[in-house]
This record gives structure tokens, sequence and C-alpha cells, in this order.
């Protein structure tokens, strides 16, 4: 009651308990919150953490939470589900309850029944998550519910961060941090500033007090601003103010017993869990490295063979049920089903090395959609990866198994920019960060000898695609038929417009990582030439990249690229007989800090040869940028517009 | 006995194990390379057995290209007597599917490493699966089984399978006892991979006969064969090359395939025995027997009726539709007890199951009055109905028809509504089932007949829009008025409402966004979005957009790229002149009508405006089936350009592919128009 006080007394609302102030209360939110079928009026979670009388730690969550639905499709928010993972967690006292509006007064039902559930995941192929699945009763337009639940957790090194704001409106948001004499916890805030250092609350309130032995930390934020999700943009976690919390260590008879202090704990930690697989060797292992690396004398040639064998021969497929979400599997068995995930594949390229007389080394790291470093906080939700390392020449070199086509020595696009953390040994690690590769490491060159017939062009091309680009491209290709390869290099290939159809094709080097992906192809565009009166147009722009990337001026987030490229295009165009150039579109540059962009125009013996060059220089094009890149776009646009003009010779 | 139920799903999308089943016999497969993997046939397959030491061979050199290809593909469906635990005589039946398949690429292994398979509490299934690769083979046992209880799917066993490389053979054998309908058992023949030697079979005592029917191109000979214990129908083949994939098509519905009913006559019978016959009583008598229905539904069908207070003298269209909406817009789908299958449930509590919908629309039409009847039908893109060759299989969704405006509604879907569903149980044949006293009661007596899609007028998109250059900046000011009507934006009426106001804003900024990319929105406006408006009125975007790269500069003329304000155009350049298997089936009969009011910018005059006529139809028995036309006018230094294109059928026969080609790619080519704009 004491809540719902406070939030009337926030949106200034006379209380009175009447129908007619409910009624009040149902138009108030839908004037502060107009279009909004869903608001939450209060989230509050409060995380303990306490050591029993038997010197085991405790860490209960609990939350609790009320919304009122403004929206006629109500009733659609009537089925909940509340996850966890039944290997870490465990839900208790469960409180539910609507209160439906019936356009008169309240009615409260209790909810009584809830089920435990679990469903396929779209993620892993084998979990351990289950949910408890209820159904709030009788929700109208102007109902409300309210839920209250615990999280115990089994494990205190997996604790869940508390995210301030969502895709809907919050009156009212609250974390609180609680510890007890005897144990030490953590935080990191996070997201609460945008990349300009402005903060994304408006309206937070963080305090710290000690009473009784109790030390307890918290947050109340009001009216956060929502979460959009946006195209392309980075993970919510880079948008959306959280706090994660970490357990430092407990005390229990004056032994104190570090868990998540430092980073060196987080490292012990994922020693142990590595140190539990034990039987990864065996002769068929030592087999398989011996036949991958066979004939090669050259270290990192072998390091190459094993790396591209695990990437073309072990299938990913993801067990994630409890500690088999963290603990590889045994190489040897892994090698022996040919599939994995991405602990497994790790693991099994460590021993294939060792096979090999190699030292290899696991890594763990976090992919682009986990902002956070470890200078931020020891914790393991700074990690959701696994991938390999060699070390050479003093440097490391990053081995994702998961990524089917990757180069050699090119670290995966998802971890580009990263922090890994790279096994040494049971005591020693290091935290390598993983190198952007520069944008003329992955080209994609495509040059084309073209003619004009009627309204037609007709011509020859080659295309060819290194680190990145060949790599999306392989991975595309891998999985198409012969004739779905056509109708995909068709639109991949596309020149002037969609009446491009390929004549013929070849693709060489495919499989082959090492050598550039290329593709030779005859092409032709009907209809594209144009003619009025004596005079032919055509615009030599068959290839637009950047011609509908203007970003929208109501984008709220940032946006995040692939990787690093260089692309170039160029089109040699005859000119037609019996005509003559009359105009030819001046060459051009726009360079900034983003990508930089030239189209020239060279006249040489009778072609036009059109180069146009585009190189991008980053991962992340952030909200500040978008006014420089907007108006390099239209600049850009202007010139993609240049049509060159040939006149008939009298 | 152990009973099964197998399916296999592809992570969340269900995909039914392999419904086919074929029937041969003749000759056994020729001796080949493949013969180790291919079992004798035999009298009984319950107790089936794949051989025990199968010779791994590399896939043939002509197959290179394949992705995977079979080496057998073994369907059968077998009705057996046996007994039940109180030890009479019941007819059980099983299906037997032993597939062999050689992986050659690495979308095959991924689409294959993971087998999903729902059970029945209680009941049981016999799975064996193996991969022989060239060096070692290895068989899946128990302990690669994972099990758990999914929400949507019910009980699962899932496992993955180990040790899959390019060039595996991956043998599956799945014995599973399952109920067939006996008056309709279906077996597709074709598939996208090659067979090397397909065997597909029904076998059934020998007291029961089964009548057949083939569809298609059926280049397959059934042989049956009858001995003193069963009756045997059979066909095998060996290399059926793969099935043809085109756009504008739907395949399975044109690929060879059988469909099996039980012969209920014999030689002594006096009325033939009618599936639809017998089907139009019980479907009648479920929806709206006494039994079903009874006078307390019915008295609280009036007293809900009373209670929407429908105005004096509406017509039966709008009483349809109000008692459509009313029921479906306030229902709350829920179940677990046999009353919410019952029409008054759904009255009183607004909630019930999709049969207590059912029930209550068809009691709520009977208390108002308005005649109906109840459709079955099937979806055409899988099977069209066959008025001749009856079987259950014609019968597996049913309609509600209303004969005095000649429409329909999807009674248990809750967002469809009058005329607008799933066009796909549309242009087809079904049975309609209508009440008639028979000695003294109601009963339901069906009869063939054609179910019409939607007239072209019914589902249509008219764009309207003015067009003011500034040739300077290059760009161009697009007022707009877009009408879409049906079908077109059946998604958006049905659930504008249920989003929020992020998402409301991006499917309406989408209706623009979908016509011009990169257009800048000015402001937006949307009528009719409400469900009600679902075939009454068209739903209507207005507003402005800025859409820039449409004018191109050539010396001292400029390109303006005026067809792309028609939006993105679906093209067949690809199919022109290709040879066609298939007959072209789309959803449902769609018109579309373009106007664009180009304001010449002073000082310059338009040099091209001939390529702006354009015409192609498509004429059967002279009547235009198909057509698109542009044309244009001049008023003072406006430039008034009109398109229009329609479909007035959703089947075209493939004899006619080439001009339905050029029609479609005439709207695909007026995309790519552009003005010449020159100075006086």
């Amino acid at each position: 009651m004491k809540i719902k006080i406070a939030i009337l007394a926030v949106l200034g609302i006379v209380a009175s308990l009447n129908p007619m102030f409910a009624q009040t209360e149902i138009e108030k939110y839908k004037i502060l919150y107009p279009n909004q079928p869903i608001v939450q009026l209060n989230s509050k979670i409060t995380l303990e953490s306490k050591v029993d009388k038997t010197g085991k730690i405790k860490i209960s969550e609990t939350h609790e939470e009320e919304f009122i639905y403004l929206g006629k499709a109500a009733s659609s928010n009537a089925f909940q589900k509340i996850y966890y993972s039944e290997a870490f967690n465990t839900i208790s006292n469960i409180e539910a309850h609507s209160q439906s509006w019936n356009g008169k007064k309240y009615t409260k039902y209790i909810v009584g029944n809830f089920d435990h559930k679990e469903e396929i995941s779209d993620n892993y192929f084998h979990d351990d998550i289950k949910f408890i699945s209820f159904r709030f009763p009788e929700l109208n337009e102007g109902s409300k519910s309210y839920l209250k639940y615990t999280i115990e957790y089994k494990e205190p090194y997996l604790l869940h961060a508390f995210y301030l704001a969502n895709g809907y409106p919050i009156v009212k948001t609250e974390v609180q941090i609680i510890e007890n004499k005897n144990t030490k916890m953590g935080f990191l805030e996070y997201s609460f500033k945008d990349e300009r250092g402005t903060p994304r609350l408006s309206n937070v309130k963080s305090t710290q007090k000690t009473n009784g032995g109790k030390t307890i930390y918290s947050w109340i934020a009001m009216n956060p601003e929502m979460i959009k999700n946006e195209e392309k943009d980075f993970n919510f976690k880079y948008n959306c103010p959280h706090i994660i919390p970490h357990l430092i260590s407990y005390t229990y008879k004056d032994k104190t017993t570090p868990v998540l202090g430092s980073v060196k704990d987080l490292h012990n930690w994922y020693n142990t869990l590595l140190q539990k697989n034990k039987e990864n060797e065996s002769l068929e292992l030592k087999n398989l490295s011996d036949s991958i690396t066979r004939n090669v004398t050259d270290t990192l040639e072998k390091v190459k063979k094993i790396y591209y064998w695990v990437t073309k021969n072990i299938k990913y497929i993801a067990f994630e049920a409890g500690l088999e979400g963290f603990v590889p599997r045994p190489a040897k068995d892994v090698c022996r089903k040919r599939f994995g995930d991405c602990k497994d594949m790790s693991n099994l390229q460590y021993y294939l090395m060792k096979a090999a007389g190699i030292k290899g080394h696991v890594v763990w790291i976090g992919t682009r959609d986990i902002p956070y470093k470890y200078s931020d906080i020891p914790s393991p939700t700074i990690d959701n990866h696994m991938i390999a390392a060699y070390k050479h020449k003093g440097k490391y070199i990053f081995l994702d198994g998961t990524a089917s086509f990757n180069p050699f020595s090119y670290p995966s696009t998802g971890i580009l920019g990263k922090e890994g953390m790279v096994h040494i040994d049971s005591n020693e690690f290091e935290i390598v960060p993983v190198e952007i590769p520069e944008c003329e490491k992955s080209c994609y060159f495509d040059s084309l000898n073209i003619v004009i017939s009627g309204n037609r062009l007709k011509g020859n091309g080659i295309n060819l695609r290194t680190g990145y680009y060949g790599y999306m491209a392989r991975n595309q290709l891998q999985f198409l038929s012969k004739q779905d390869k056509k109708d995909f290099l068709r639109q991949a290939l596309e020149k002037g417009n969609n009446r491009f159809l390929l004549d013929s094709f070849s693709i060489v080097h495919d499989q082959n990582e090492e050598m550039p992906l290329t593709i030779q192809y005859q092409m032709n565009l009907d209809n594209y030439i144009k003619y009025n009166g004596n005079e032919l147009y055509v615009n030599l722009n068959l290839v637009k990249p950047y011609a509908e990337r203007e970003i929208d001026s109501k984008r709220k987030n940032g946006i995040m690229e692939n990787y690093l490229g260089l692309a170039k295009h160029i089109h040699k165009l005859t000119i037609p007989e019996g005509y003559s150039l009359n105009y030819l579109p001046k060459n051009h540059t726009t360079k900034n800090k983003l990508f930089e962009l030239q189209i020239n125009y060279e006249i040489k013996d009778n072609q036009i040869i059109y180069t146009s060059i585009i190189k991008n220089f980053t991962l992340e094009i952030q909200p500040s940028d978008f006014e420089i890149f907007n108006n390099a776009i239209n600049t850009i646009n202007q010139q993609y517009n240049e049509t060159i003009v040939f006149k008939k010779n009298k | 006995m152990k009973q099964l139920f197998l399916k296999k799903i592809n992570k969340k999308s269900l995909i039914l194990a392999l419904a086919v089943c074929s029937i041969t016999v003749s000759s056994i497969a020729q001796e080949s390379i493949y013969q180790s993997f291919i079992p004798e046939k035999k009298k009984s397959y319950i107790n089936y057995e794949w051989n025990k030491k199968p010779q791994w061979v590399p896939i043939e050199e002509k197959d290179t290209g394949e992705e995977s290809v079979f080496i057998l593909n073994r369907t059968i469906a077998e009705l057996t007597i046996g007994t039940n635990n109180e030890g009479e005589s019941v007819l059980k039946s099983y299906l037997i599917e032993h597939s062999v398949i050689i992986l050659n690429s690495d979308k095959s292994i991924e689409n294959n490493n993971k087998i999903y398979l729902s059970y029945e509490l209680g009941k049981d299934y016999d799975l064996r699966c193996r991969v022989i690769n060239k060096n070692k083979m290895i068989t899946m046992n128990d302990d690669d089984i994972k099990e758990t209880d999914d929400e949507q799917y019910g009980k699962l066993k899932y496992f993955a399978i180990r040790g899959l490389e390019k060039g595996s053979i991956l043998e599956i054998v799945k014995i599973q006892s399952v109920r067939f309908n006996v008056n309709g058992i279906k077996f597709a023949l074709e598939s996208k991979q090659p067979q090397k030697h397909l065997h597909t079979a029904l076998i059934c005592p020998t007291q029961i006969e089964f009548l057949y029917k083939t569809y298609n191109d059926f280049p397959f000979e059934i042989v049956s064969n009858t001995t003193d214990k069963n009756r045997v129908y059979e066909i095998e083949k060996d290399n059926v090359p793969s099935a043809k994939e085109e756009p504008e098509s739907y395949e399975k519905a044109q690929q060879a395939y059988i469909i099996f009913k039980k012969n209920h006559d014999n030689a002594k019978s006096v009325n033939k025995f009618s599936i639809y016959k017998e089907s139009s009583e019980n479907y009648y008598k479920f929806l709206c027997g006494e039994i079903f229905v009874t006078s307390k539904d019915k008295k609280a069908a009036k007293k809900w009726l009373k209670g929407l207070k429908l105005p004096a003298g509406i017509s039966d269209i709008e009483k349809i539709r109000k008692i459509e909406h009313e029921l479906k817009y306030n229902i709350k789908f829920f179940g677990g007890d046999p009353k919410y299958d019952m029409a008054a449930t759904v009255y009183t509590k607004k909630m019930g199951t999709q049969l207590g919908l059912f029930r209550a629309l068809l009691t709520a039409f009977e208390a108002a009055e308005i005649p109906f009847e109840i459709v079955l039908t099937c979806d055409r893109s899988v099977h069209n109905f066959d008025k001749e060759f009856e079987s259950s299989i014609f019968l597996d969704k049913e309609l509600i028809y209303f004969p005095g405006i000649k429409n329909y509604i999807d009674p248990i879907s809750k967002y469809n509504r009058l005329g607008y569903f799933d066009p796909d149980f549309r242009n087809n044949f079904g049975l309609f089932v209508k009440s008639a006293e028979i000695g003294g009661t109601q009963a339901g007596v069906g009869k063939v007949k054609w179910i019409a899609p939607n007239d072209y007028s019914e589902n249509y998109q008219n764009i309207s829009v003015d067009v003011v250059p500034t040739l300077n900046n290059q760009k161009l000011k697009v007022n707009f008025n877009i009408e879409t009507f049906g079908h077109n934006c059946l998604t958006f009426q049905q659930f504008y409402e249920y989003w929020n106001e992020e998402v409301q804003t991006k499917n309406k900024e989408e209706i623009v966004k979908s016509l011009y990319p990169t257009g800048e929105i000015e402001d937006i406006t949307v009528e009719n979005t409400q469900p009600q408006m679902i075939g009454i009125k068209p739903l209507i975007a207005k507003g402005n957009v800025i859409v820039k790269s449409l004018i191109e500069k050539a010396g001292d003329k400029f390109l303006v790229k005026i067809g792309d304000l028609i939006g993105p155009q679906q093209e067949m350049y690809a199919e022109v002149g290709k040879a066609r298997k298939y007959d072209v089936d789309t959803r449902f009969p769609r018109q579309y009508k373009r106007s664009i009011t180009f304001h010449i910018p002073s000082g310059y005059k338009v040099s091209n405006l001939d390529s702006f006529v354009m015409k192609q139809e498509l004429k059967i028995d002279d009547k235009i089936i198909c057509a698109f036309y542009s044309n244009y006018k001049l008023d003072g230094n406006k430039l008034i350009l009109e398109i229009e294109e329609f479909y007035k059928e959703c089947h075209v026969s493939k004899d006619f592919i080439s001009d339905y080609i050029k029609i479609v790619n005439a709207a695909a080519d007026y995309q790519k128009l552009s003005l010449v704009l020159e100075a006086n």
C-alpha cells in the first residue's frame, strides 16, 4: 500500500480509493503514457547475501512487480512465465493476483495454479531452462497484475543483472543489494551514461545505509526512458542502465572464502570448471592430430590445419544444462561425435595442438553483445564464449572453432575489439585485447568489362573477396544448392537493377579460406540504357552500397558494423560505336572519420573506366556521429545520380 | 502392445514425420551399389530390421551437385488384426519409415544432425539410427537421448546424431503405431532429393480392400497382390529424380501423390458407401446436433443476441459481421474442461475452446435466423479437393458459408473476419453441409460445390501520389494517399490495436517505407485500422514523404526515376524462356492502381512520354485474366501517369506462363522508367 501511495503522490493524484478515483487513475496513466498498452507501476528487486549456520553462502533475490494494462488487448498478457535455470536457481514464495477492472470497480483474483514446465530452446540444443507458467485471471482494459517471487541462487558465481528500464514505461523501479556482516558484495553500475557522458536516468537516487550489521545499497529510478530496439543496434546492455552484482567473499568462523573479488578469482573459478573435464586424450585423438598435421613441419601451419579441420568438421550443437554450459566435453568425445559447442571446440583445438606437440590455450571471452571489460567487474557475466589461441611471435592468434570459413589469423567477427582471458595454466592467465583487422585486410573487388548493345549492358566480370568478405560469402554459399547459388549470386552481384541476369558463373576457392573467393561471371542488364533523341544515357554507378544508408533522424541507438573492409568496383565501358562522349561526371571523394568513398572516371583508349573505392574505419557508429554520416550520404547520393551522356556522331 | 506417435520437429517449427508411403511391387530393386542398404521386402514390416552390414559408398559422380541423396526411402503403412487388453480382435496400424540418405553438404548435415520425437505418455516407439562412414559405423543408443516436456510440443525425446561428416550415410528406421484414418491415407512420392530407391506400400488384412487414386504426373506403377493373409499395394521405383521448385507455384499439390481409402462396399452393397454423406451427417451432429448443442445453449444464444441490441432492420451481412466480431473479439481461448466446448460457456464466460467458438457462432446464427452451411475443405497448396474420389483427407478445414450473401467465415480463428481468412482454403471445391429435415429430425446433408476465391476487386492497393520535384537538391516531395483493402492489409487491421505505440508507428511508416525505402516521412496518418473494418473499409495511409535519390543528372538534363514511385515490384525476369512444370498458383486475386501526378518544373519539358504507355494482357477464352496497363496525360504542367494491374485468377495454367510472366515483368519494367527533363 505504501508503494501505491508513493506512486500516486508522484503522479499528483488525490488519493481516494473509490470507483471514481480508480477511473481517474486509469485515465491519468493513459494521459501520462499515451498509446502504451502496458505500464509497470512498480518494480522492486532485493538481493540479499548471508551465511547460514552451517557456513554455506545463501543468496536470494526477491522480485515484486505491478503492472497496469491500458490497452484493449489486456487479456493477451494473462499468461506469464518465470524462467529459471534448474541447476542454478530455485523459485519459491510465488504470490500473484490480478485486479480486474469492470469499468466500475476492481475485483481481486488470486492466482492459484502454477505449472512447472519446460520448452525447447531456440538457442541451445539442450539446456536446463525451465519456467513456471500461470495465468492472471480476468485481465481487462484498466486491470492490474501483481507478482512476487523469490529466486534462490545455488551458484554464487552466477548472479543476474538488474535492469532499470525496459521496452515499456516504468513508473518506479527499485533495486536493493543487501550484504550482511559476514558477506561482502560488489556491483557495477553500467550504461548509466550515454557515449557523450549524458546521464540516461533523469531521476535516480542511489543510497548506501548500514544498519544492524547490514549494508543496503539502494537505487530508485522514476520514469526511466524506454529502451528501443533498432535494426543493427548494439545489444540493449549498451543502452539500458543496469546494475551487476557480484559476491566478493563471505566469512564463516573467521575464515574468509573469496568468490569474485578479482579477475584472478574469476580465473580460479573458470579453472576449477576446466579441471572437471579430465578424459580428453585418446589414441584416436592423437591419430587425428597426426593425420591433420601430416607432412607439415612448420608449427604455425600445423595450428592452421587444426583450426580449419575443427571449423569444417565439428558442427555446432550447444549444450547448456547447468555446469554443462561451462565445462567443455572431453576432446576425444567431441572429435568422435563430430559436434559440440564453442567450449568443446576450443578444448578440442587445445588437445589437438597438444597432441601435435604445440602449446595452445583456451580463452574465455565475451562477444560484442557484451560491453564489459575485465577491469569493470570480475564476473562471468563478461563472458559468453570460448575460443582457443596460439601465441606466435609474441602475439596471440585467436581460433574460434565455431566460425566456419573464417580465415586463419582473423579473429571471428563477433569478438572484434573485445578482451579475452587466455588460460596459461591453473594459476596464470592473461587478459588480451582482440585486435580489429584494418579495412585493407578484408577486400571486396569487382571488375566488370561492359559494352552497350541496344538498350542492354553486357559484360564479363570477376569478383574477388578476401578476409571477412570471403568468410561471409563462403558461409552463405555452403548452404545453397546449385540453383540457389545462382539466385544468390544474381542478387549479390546485381548491377543497375533487378533486370540484372547472370548468363553464367563459376566459383573458385569456395572451400579454401587461404585464397580469395573468386567468382567469374557473364552478365546482362536489359533496358538499362536510356535513349533520348540523339543522346544516350548510362549511369556507371551500377552498385550503390551507401545509397540507402541514411540514418533515420529519429534513431536513438548506435549502429554496430560487423567488420572493417575495403570495397572496390571497376566498370570499364566501351564507348558505343557511332557515339561520342558528351558529359562525364566529375571525380569525387568523401572522407570522414567513419568511412571514405572515392568515385573516379577515366577515359582510356575507347573505354570509360569507372572506379569506386569505399573504406570503412569503424565498427561503431555512435549517435553523435549520425550527422557526419548523413551529410556524407547526401553528398554521395548526388554522385551516385551522375549519369554519363553520349551523343550520336553526325 | 506398445504404441507410438512420432513427430519430427525442426526447432520450433513442427514438421510432421514424413507422411509418405508408397506401394509397389513387381520387381525387387535391381542389383546396385546401394544393395547393402536395402533390406528385402517382407510380408510384414512391424518387426522390420535394417541390414546388418551396410557397405559405405561414395556419392555418384552425377550426384555431386546434390545436397543429399536418398539411397532408400521406404514408407510402409501396415494394418493388421491384433488383440487389445481384453483379448478382443482389433485393427492395429503402423507406420514404418526407413530412410538411408547420403549427406553431401554442410547444409544437409546441419539439417539432419538433430532429431526430435514427440510421443504420447505411456506409449512407445521403435527408433534406430546409425551413421555409416567410410571407415566406421556409429549406432546411436539410449545414452544419446534427452527428454523434455515441451509446453508447445508435449513430451519430446531428442538427440544429436554423432559422427556426421560430409559423405556420411545416415540411416534411420522408425516404427510407430499410429491411428490411420482409413478413409484417407496419402503418400507423397516426390522429394527435393533424388531417390535411388523408392518403396512405398500399404499392407492390410485380406478382408480389407482399399481403393486408390493417383494425382498429377504419376510415373509410378502400382502393383497389388493378395495372399490368403494380406493384401499389398506397392510402388517401387529406382532413380526417381529430385522434384523441381518453381516460383509462384504450389508444388506439393502438383507433384505425384496417391490417396487410398477403404472400400466399404462389397458385391452385396445396395447403397454405395459415401464418405461425404457420412461426414456431412457426423459433422452436423457434432456441431449442431441436440447432444452437443442443447436447449440451454440455444437459450443462452438468444439471450446473448438480445444483449447485442442489434438495430431493427439491419441486413443479414451486418448481423453476421456483428455476431462474428463480438464472439471472436471477446473470447479468450481456454480449455481443459468439456464445458469450454459448449456454446453457452462462450456466451456467458467469454471463454472457450475453438470448438466452443465454432458452436457458439453456429448457434448464434441459427438464433438470428441466418441461413448457413458448414463447409469442409482442404488446403489447396497441399492438394486439391476431389469431388469424385471421396476421401476424408479433403475434409480437414471447416468454414461457415452464408448462401444469402455468398460469403464465408473461418469459425475457429479469433482474428479473421467475414471473407478474409487463409485464402488457400478458397479457389477449391468443398463439401457444403446444410440442415435438412429427415424423418422428423434435423440432419446434415452435403453437396460438393465450388468455393470461389475473393473477387480481385476485394484485394486491392490504390496509390495516389502528387509529386513536386526540386531539381537543385535532387529531391521529390511526395504527397501520398495509399488505400489498401482485403488481404493486403489484413494483418494491420487485425493487430493494430494490440501493438504499442512504437510498433504502431513502425508499422505505419512501413507502409511508406515498403514503397520508398529511402523516403524521409514528414507526416503520416492512418485510418480504418480496427478489425471491424476488415473487408468493409480500406486501410488508408496519407501524408508526405521526401524521396531522394530519384533524380539523376545527365549533363544539362535530369532523369527523374518516376517509375520508382510505384515501389519495388515482383519480377520473374529469370523465368523468361524457361520450361515450366507447374501451373501458377498465388494466394488470392488482386488489383493494383497507381496514379502519379508529377509537377513539371517551369522551364522544363518531358521528352520521352511514349515510353510510359504499356499494355500487357493474358486472355483465356477471350476473357482478360490478368493485365498491366499504363498511360499518361498532360494537363498544363501536370503530368498524370495512370497504371492498372490486376490478376483476376489465382490459378493460371502453365500453358499461359509466357504471357503471365510478361505481365509480372511489365510492372517491374515500369518501375525502372525515368522521365527525361530538358530545358524548353
